[in-house]
C-alpha cells in the first residue's frame, strides 16, 4: 500500500503547513505555538490508527464530544485574548484534528483541504512577513503535489464502481498503482508542479491592482522598537542592535533615467536621527521640532532615486541618503513625510504596524547642501553645549591633539579632520562590541579616551562630537545606518540592524564662494575594525546570504508590495512598449516591401523587361509559380487520397487478420520479408528456421508464427471467428515475441 | 472514385471537423474548486490584500494547469478495442482494449476508455445496451497494457460500435477531458439459442414418418443405409430388421442417414398486432426467433442437409442453402435483424418457396398466431389441387404464442456461443491437430501448456 502511505503522509504534511501558516506569525495569541505540534503529533497518530484500520477512528459521540469542546475552547480563547479572527482560526485546528481521527471518504478528504486553505487565508491576514510567506509556498507546494495524489485517490475509488466488469483488475497486492512512485513520475510531478505554480504567479502578477490603496500592502504586522532612533539614546545602547542581523529595509536604487542601477561606490550613510544634546551619558533629540515639506527641489544632474522598503518599526524616523531633496510615500495617498529643517531628520506622520514604501530621491554629490535645511540659528548653544565636569579634560586633549596636528588655530575644518584622524587613525583606540567600565566614576565618553580605548561607533561619535565642541567647532551627532548587503542578482541593498552606525556633522565655515556654513560629515570609526564587526554577526555564507536576501526581496517587493506603480512598470509598460515596437517595426517592413516591390515591378516600357532587372522579376515569378503549383498538388494528392478512403484496411477486419499483419510487419524490420510467390504457411515455416537460428530467446517464441498463419487461414479462408480466449492467447504470443527481438536488438 | 461516397465523406469530414474530436468537462469538484477560487480572487481583488490574491493565485495555477497537463496526458497514446463480430443474446460480451503509451519518459496515468455501442436499427430506442468502460491504472512508458470487459450481450439485432473515448482528469481531477477516437466496427447480436429437446427430435421423427409413409417407396431409396441398433420404445415396427432379429434373438432396428439429411424448412411467421401489442405476444414472437435460430444451429451441425428460413412479411423472404458455418452465419443474421410483422400470410410465403422444398422437405411452421394449414394451402398457388392435403399432414405447425415452443427448447445456462464453437471445431479436433482456436483453446500447437500472463488474469479457462 505504498501509494495509500504516501497520500495519507502528503495529506498530513500539507495540514502542518496550513497549522504553521496560520501560527507561525500570530505572536498576539498566547497559545498559538501549541497547535502546530498538536497536528503533528494527532497526523501520526492518525497516519498509524484510523487511516489503517477504520474501526480505530473516533466514535461518533466522543467527536461531537470534542467539537463542543473545542467550541468552548475557542469562546475561552476570544474572552482572553479579544482576537476573534485568531479565535475562529484556531476553531478551524480544532475541526482539522477531530477530523483527522475519524475515517475518511472523498468528502472528509475535501473537508480537511478547505480547512487547510482556511488556515492559510487567516494567516496570510494575519501577517505577511517572510517567514509566513516561506510557509505560505511550502504549503502550496504540498498542496499541489497533494492535490495530484488526491486525484489518482478518486480515480482509484471510481475505476472501484466498475469492477464488477473490467475483467482485469489493476494491481497486485491491492496496490492501484503498481509502480507509480518512479523517477519519471516525480519528474512529472515537478514538471506539473512548476507549471501550475508558474501560472499561479503569473495571474497574481496580473491581476489588476487598485492604484494608491493602502491596503494594498497587506494587513499590518506588529511594528517592532529598534533602539538608538527614540528621541533619548543612552550611551551604548546602539551596540544592542549592532548583533543583529534582522533587516531594517531594501532599497533599491534608480539613476535620473529611471533605470535600476547599483549603489554609488561611495560609502552610504542612511541619516536618521539627529542627536544634539548630550547629558549624563545620554544622547538627546532637539526638543524643538521645526518641520516643514521639501521645498522645490534645484535642477541637478547627478539624481540618485531610492525605492526604500522600511519593516515595521515603532519610531517615525527614516532614512535616506542625504542630500535628500525629496521623499514621498508609496501607496500612502495622505501620508506625509516632512522634513526637521532644524536638524536635517525626515519623518513620517504615520508610525506604528505595517511596512511602510517610501522613495528619497537624493543628489549623488554626498557633499552638497541639504535644500530645505535652515542655516539661521545654528550659533544656538546646544550645538557647543559640553557637560562642564569633562569639558575641560576635552579640551586638554583635543588641544594636545590640534597641537601635535599643528592646525592652524582658525581652520575649523582642519581641525575637526585632525580629530577624526586621532581617534580613527592613530592605533590607540579599538573596536568592540563587547564593552566594559574602567572607571564608573567619570562620564563614559571621557572614560573611552582615557581609560578604556575601545568601544563602537556610538562612542566614537560621541567622542568626537564632545571633542569638537570642547574646542569650539559646532556638531552634532547622527544615528543612523552605513552601507548594506548588495545583492548583486536582484539588485537590491538589504541594509540590516548590524548596519546601524553613528557619525557626526560638524558645522564648518562654507567654501569660498558659497553659504557662510556648512555641514561636514566626519565618521570615526575605524572602517575595516567596523566592517570585520559586521560581516561576523549573521555567520551565514555569502551565497546563502545572496539567495536569502533574493527570495526576501521577491518576497518584499514582488509579492508583499506589489503594488500597481511596480505592476505597471514592470508588466503593463513593458507590454505596450512591446507592442508599440512591434507595430512600428511591422509598419517600417510592410513599408519597404512595398517600396521594394513597387520599384521591382515597375516597368515604365516592355523594353526595360529585358534587363538583369527584369530577369530576376521573371525568375522568381516562376519559382513562385512553380512553388504553387507543387503546394497544390501536394495538397489534391492528398485530399484524393482521402477522399477515396482507406484501401480497405479499415479497424473492422478481423483480429486473426490483423494479427497476421502484425506478424508481417514486425518480422519485416528485421529483415523477413514474405515474397508475393510464397505463401503465408510458407512464411510461417521460414519465419520458425528464421527465429530458430537467432538463438535461446526467440527459440522460445519460435512457434509464433505457425500459430498466427493458423488463425490467419482459419478466419481469411475458413470464415470461421476465434473466440476472445484464443485471440488474447495469440496477442500475447505475439507480444512475447516483439520483446524477444526487441530485447535481442538491445 | 466513388463520388457519393467522396461526397459523404466530405461531408462526414466537415461534420467531424466542426464536432470538436477532444472535449473539456468540468468535474463537480472542478466546479467548486473554480467556485472558490474566484471567491478567493474577488476577496483579494477588493481588499487589495496581496496574499490573499496570492493564494487565489496559486489556487486558480491548477485550473489553468487542468487545461495543458490534461491535453499532455493524452498525448501519444493508442488505444485500440478487440471486439468480436458477433454474439448471442445473453451471452457474455467479452471487449478486448489495449492502451500503448509511446512517450519516453512518462506513464499514462489513471485513464478511462469509454467504448460507445449504438443499435444501428431504429427499433432498438429503450434497450438496455452496455456502455464498457475500462480503467487503465498505469501504462508505463513504452509500454502498453490490455484490459479485458466483460458485460451481457443486449437483446438481438444489429449493432455498431462507433468510436472509443479516452478520459482522463489529470492532473487534479479538475477538469475532463475526452478524446474521441474513431474505431467503427460493427457487432451482430444474435438471437438466444438453447438446445432442442427429445421432444422435438421425437416429433421430427414422427413427420418425417408420416412423409415416408406417404412416399415411401422414393424415400426408402434415398435413404442410405446406417446400421442397426438395438429396439427402443417408439421404434416403428415397420423398420425391424427381421432376419438379424432373428439371428440374434432380440428386435433391431434399421437406422438410416435420412433423419439427418433429408432437406428442412423452417417457416416463420413473425407476426404481431398492428396495435395494442401485449408483452406476451412481443414474447411469443422471440421465443419463435429462438427456436427457429436453435434449428438452425443443430440442423448446421452436421453439413450436407440442406436447410431453408423462410418468413412472412409484406415481402416474404427466404434464405437457403446446404448446412455450414456460412450459411449458419447468414440465418442468425436475418433471424437477428428479424423485424415483427403486422401483414403477409402463409400462403404467400409457400408461393415464394422452391418447389422441391414444398415437395421434399420436412417443413416446420412456426408461428405467433393460430394458423390454418389447410386455408393457407389451399390459398398458395403452389399447392393446387388436393396435393395440400398431404403437405399439410408432413408439416409441424408451431404457435409460440401458445405455448408449443415450451418444451422443445431448453436454454442452458452455458454460453450460446459455445454451441457454436463446438459446430465449428468439430471438423479440426477430428483432423487430430490439436488447435489452440475454439473452446479447446489451452494447449499450443507444441503441446507444451499455456504460460498464462499477469495481464489477464481473470479469464476463466474452459
Amino acid at each position: 500500500m505504498i501509494f495509500a502511505t504516501v497520500y495519507r503522509a502528503s495529506f498530513y504534511l500539507m495540514l502542518l503547513f496550513a497549522t504553521l501558516s496560520l501560527n507561525v506569525d500570530a505572536t498576539d495569541s498566547k497559545v498559538a505555538w501549541l497547535f502546530p505540534p498538536a497536528v503533528a503529533v494527532v497526523g501520526a497518530l492518525a497516519f498509524l490508527t484510523v487511516d489503517r484500520h477504520p474501526q480505530l477512528g473516533l466514535p461518533r459521540p466522543l467527536a461531537y464530544g470534542l467539537l463542543l469542546t473545542a467550541f468552548g475552547l475557542a469562546v475561552l480563547e476570544y474572552s482572553a485574548e479579544e482576537n476573534l479572527v485568531l479565535a475562529l482560526a484556531h476553531f478551524l485546528v480544532y475541526l482539522q484534528v477531530v477530523k483527522m481521527l475519524l475515517p475518511k471518504t472523498v468528502e472528509d478528504d475535501w473537508l480537511l483541504f478547505s480547512l487547510g486553505v482556511m488556515q492559510v487565508l487567516v494567516g496570510a491576514v494575519v501577517s505577511q512577513s517572510d517567514r509566513e510567506g516561506m510557509m505560505m509556498i511550502i504549503w502550496a507546494l504540498l498542496a499541489l503535489w497533494m492535490l495530484g495524489l488526491f486525484y489518482l485517490h478518486r480515480e482509484n475509488l471510481r475505476a472501484r464502481s466498475l469492477a464488477g466488469t473490467t475483467v482485469s483488475a489493476p494491481g497486485a497486492g491491492g496496490e492501484p498503482y503498481p509502480g507509480l512512485i518512479s523517477s519519471s513520475f516525480i519528474f512529472s510531478a515537478l514538471r506539473v508542479m512548476a507549471t501550475t505554480f508558474a501560472l499561479g504567479s503569473a495571474i497574481f502578477l496580473l491581476m489588476p491592482r487598485r492604484a494608491s490603496n493602502a491596503r494594498a500592502q497587506g494587513v499590518e504586522s506588529t511594528a517592532k522598537h529598534m533602539t538608538g532612533f527614540d528621541d533619548e539614546v543612552q550611551l551604548g545602547q546602539l551596540g544592542e542592535i549592532l548583533e543583529s542581523d534582522s533587516i531594517v529595509m531594501s532599497v533599491e536604487f534608480y539613476n535620473e533615467n529611471d533605470q535600476r542601477v547599483a549603489p554609488p561606490d561611495d560609502l552610504l550613510y542612511w541619516r536618521g536621527v539627529t542627536m544634539e544634546s548630550y547629558r549624563d551619558a545620554r544622547w538627546h533629540r532637539t526638543t524643538w521640532k521645526e518641520r516643514q515639506t521639501f521645498p522645490t527641489p534645484p535642477s541637478f544632474n547627478r539624481r540618485l532615486r531610492q525605492a526604500i522598503k522600511l519593516e515595521p518599526t515603532d519610531s517615525d524616523v527614516l532614512f535616506g541618503l542625504r542630500p535628500m531633496y525629496s521623499a514621498t510615500a508609496v501607496g500612502r495617498r495622505l501620508a506625509i513625510i516632512e522634513l526637521n529643517s532644524r536638524d536635517g531628520t525626515i519623518r513620517r506622520d504615520y508610525a506604528g504596524r505595517g511596512t511602510y514604501d517610501y522613495v528619497v530621491v537624493s543628489n549623488a554629490d554626498p557633499e552638497a547642501a541639504q535644500p530645505g535645511e535652515q542655516m539661521y540659528g545654528l550659533e544656538r548653544a546646544s550645538l557647543l553645549a559640553v557637560p562642564g565636569p569633562i569639558e575641560s579634560k576635552l579640551r586638554e586633549i583635543a588641544q594636545d591633539v590640534l597641537r601635535r596636528e599643528s592646525v592652524a588655530p582658525n581652520d575649523q575644518l582642519a581641525a575637526a579632520r585632525a580629530l577624526e584622524r586621532y581617534l580613527r587613525d592613530s592605533g590607540q583606540f579599538g573596536y568592540t562590541l563587547h564593552l566594559s567600565v574602567v572607571d564608573p566614576n567619570i562620564d563614559p565618553v571621557l572614560d573611552f579616551l582615557i581609560n578604556r580605548k575601545e568601544g563602537h561607533c556610538e562612542y566614537y561619535a560621541s567622542a568626537l562630537t564632545l571633542l569638537l565642541r570642547s574646542v569650539g567647532i559646532r556638531a552634532r551627532m547622527v544615528n543612523g545606518f552605513k552601507g548594506g548587503d548588495w545583492a548583486a542578482l536582484t539588485r537590491v541593498l538589504s541594509v540590516r540592524q548590524k548596519h546601524a552606525h553613528s557619525w557626526v556633522e560638524a558645522l564648518v565655515p562654507g567654501r569660498d564662494g558659497e553659504e557662510p556654513q556648512r555641514w561636514v560629515r566626519l565618521d570615526a570609526t575605524p572602517a575595516t575594525a567596523r566592517a570585520r564587526s559586521v560581516a561576523e554577526v549573521g555567520g551565514v555564507g555569502g551565497g546563502f546570504r545572496q539567495f536569502s536576501d533574493a527570495i526576501r526581496y521577491l518576497w518584499v517587493f514582488y509579492i508583499v508590495g506589489f503594488n500597481v506603480e511596480r505592476q505597471n512598470t514592470m508588466l503593463y509598460q513593458p507590454i505596450r512598449e512591446l507592442v508599440r515596437e512591434a507595430r512600428e517595426g511591422f509598419a517600417l517592413m510592410g513599408k519597404w516591401l512595398r517600396e521594394m516591390l513597387t520599384s521591382l515591378l515597375t516597368f515604365k516600357n516592355p523594353g526595360q523587361f529585358f534587363s538583369p532587372r527584369g530577369f530576376a522579376v521573371a525568375f522568381i515569378g516562376l519559382l513562385l509559380v512553380s512553388a504553387l503549383f507543387q503546394v497544390a498538388r501536394w495538397f489534391w494528392r492528398r485530399l484524393f487520397r482521402w477522399l477515396r478512403g482507406p484501401d480497405g484496411d479499415g479497424g473492422a477486419l478481423p483480429a486473426g487478420v490483423l494479427f497476421y499483419r502484425r506478424l508481417a510487419t514486425l518480422l519485416g524490420e528485421y529483415g523477413l520479408e514474405r515474397p508475393p510467390a510464397e505463401t503465408p504457411r510458407e512464411f510461417a515455416r521460414r519465419a520458425t528456421v528464421f527465429l530458430t537460428g537467432r538463438g535461446a530467446g526467440t527459440q522460445a517464441v519460435a512457434d509464433v508464427p505457425d500459430l498466427v498463419v493458423d488463425a490467419f487461414y482459419h478466419i481469411r479462408f475458413g470464415h470461421r471467428d476465434l473466440d476472445s480466449d484464443a485471440l488474447a492467447k495469440l496477442e500475447r504470443s505475439l507480444d512475447a515475441l516483439e520483446s524477444e527481438l526487441h530485447s535481442e536488438e538491445r | 472514385m466513388d463520388a457519393r461516397g467522396g461526397l459523404g465523406r466530405l461531408a462526414q469530414w466537415l461534420l467531424r471537423g466542426l464536432w470538436p474530436t477532444q472535449r473539456l468537462i468540468w468535474t463537480w469538484e472542478g466546479v467548486c474548486y473554480v467556485l472558490v477560487s474566484f471567491g478567493l480572487l474577488w476577496a483579494g481583488y477588493s481588499q487589495q490584500i496581496n496574499l490573499i490574491l496570492l493564494v487565489a493565485g496559486l489556487t486558480a495555477g491548477p485550473i489553468v494547469a487542468s487545461f495543458v497537463a490534461s491535453a499532455s496526458m493524452l498525448r501519444r497514446l493508442n488505444v485500440s478495442r478487440r471486439a468480436p463480430a458477433y454474439v448471442f443474446a445473453g451471452d457474455p460480451l467479452v471487449l478486448d482494449y489495449t492502451l500503448e503509451n509511446e512517450r519516453t519518459w512518462t506513464a499514462a496515468l489513471a485513464l478511462f476508455i469509454e467504448d460507445d455501442l449504438a443499435p444501428t436499427d431504429r427499433g432498438h430506442a429503450g434497450t438496455s445496451i452496455p456502455t464498457p468502460r475500462v480503467f487503465f491504472a498505469r501504462v508505463g512508458p513504452r509500454d502498453r497494457a490490455r484490459l479485458r470487459w466483460e458485460g451481457v450481450a443486449p437483446r438481438r439485432g444489429r449493432y455498431r460500435f462507433r468510436h472509443l473515448e479516452l478520459v482522463t482528469r489529470a492532473p487534479f481531477g479538475l477538469l475532463e477531458r475526452r478524446v474521441t477516437v474513431e474505431a467503427p466496427a460493427p457487432l451482430i447480436v444474435y438471437p438466444t439459442v438453447g438446445q432442442l429437446t427429445r421432444r422435438w427430435h421425437l416429433m421430427q421423427r414422427q413427420a418425417i414418418e408420416t412423409q415416408r409413409g406417404q412416399r415411401h417407396d422414393r424415400s426408402a431409396q434415398q435413404q442410405e443405409y446406417h446400421g442397426l441398433r438395438d429396439y427402443r420404445p417408439g421404434d416403428s415396427p415397420r423398420w425391424i430388421h427381421w432376419r438379424t432379429s432373428a439371428r440374434l434373438g432380440k428386435p433391431m432396428i434399421k437406422e438410416f442417414e435420412q433423419e439427418n439429411e433429408q432437406d428442412l424448412a423452417i417457416l416463420l411467421d413473425p407476426w404481431l398486432p398492428r396495435s395494442k401489442v401485449t408483452p406476451a405476444q412481443r414474447d411469443a414472437l422471440e421465443k419463435a426467433i429462438q427456436f427457429a435460430a436453435t434449428v438452425c444451429l443443430e440442423t448446421c451441425r452436421r453439413s450436407g442437409r440442406r436447410l431453408l428460413l423462410g418468413w412472412t412479411g409484406a415481402t416474404p423472404g427466404v434464405c437457403q442453402g446446404p448446412g455450414s458455418v456460412k450459411l449458419l452465419h447468414e440465418l442468425l443474421e436475418q433471424l437477428a435483424v428479424m423485424r415483427a410483422s403486422t401483414e403477409g400470410t402463409l400462403s404467400t410465403l409457400l408461393d415464394a418457396l422452391p418447389p422441391a422444398t414444398l415437395r421434399e422437405a420436412a417443413i416446420v411452421v412456426v408461428s405467433t398466431r393460430p394458423l390454418n394449414l389447410a386455408e393457407e394451402a389451399e390459398r398458395s398457388a403452389r399447392l393446387s389441387g388436393g396435393s395440400w392435403r398431404g403437405w399439410v399432414g408432413r408439416v409441424i405447425l408451431l404457435d409460440a404464442a401458445r405455448g408449443d415452443l415450451n418444451d422443445l427448447v431448453q436454454y442452458a445456462e452455458a454460453a450460446a456461443s459455445s454451441v457454436l464453437a463446438r459446430r465449428e471445431t468439430e471438423p479440426e479436433r477430428s483432423g487430430g491437430r490439436e488447435q489452440i482456436f475454439g473452446a479447446g483453446a489451452e494447449v499450443q500447437a507444441n503441446g507444451q501448456p499455456e504460460t498464462s500472463t499477469a495481464e489477464t488474469p481473470g479469464v476463466p479457462r474452459p
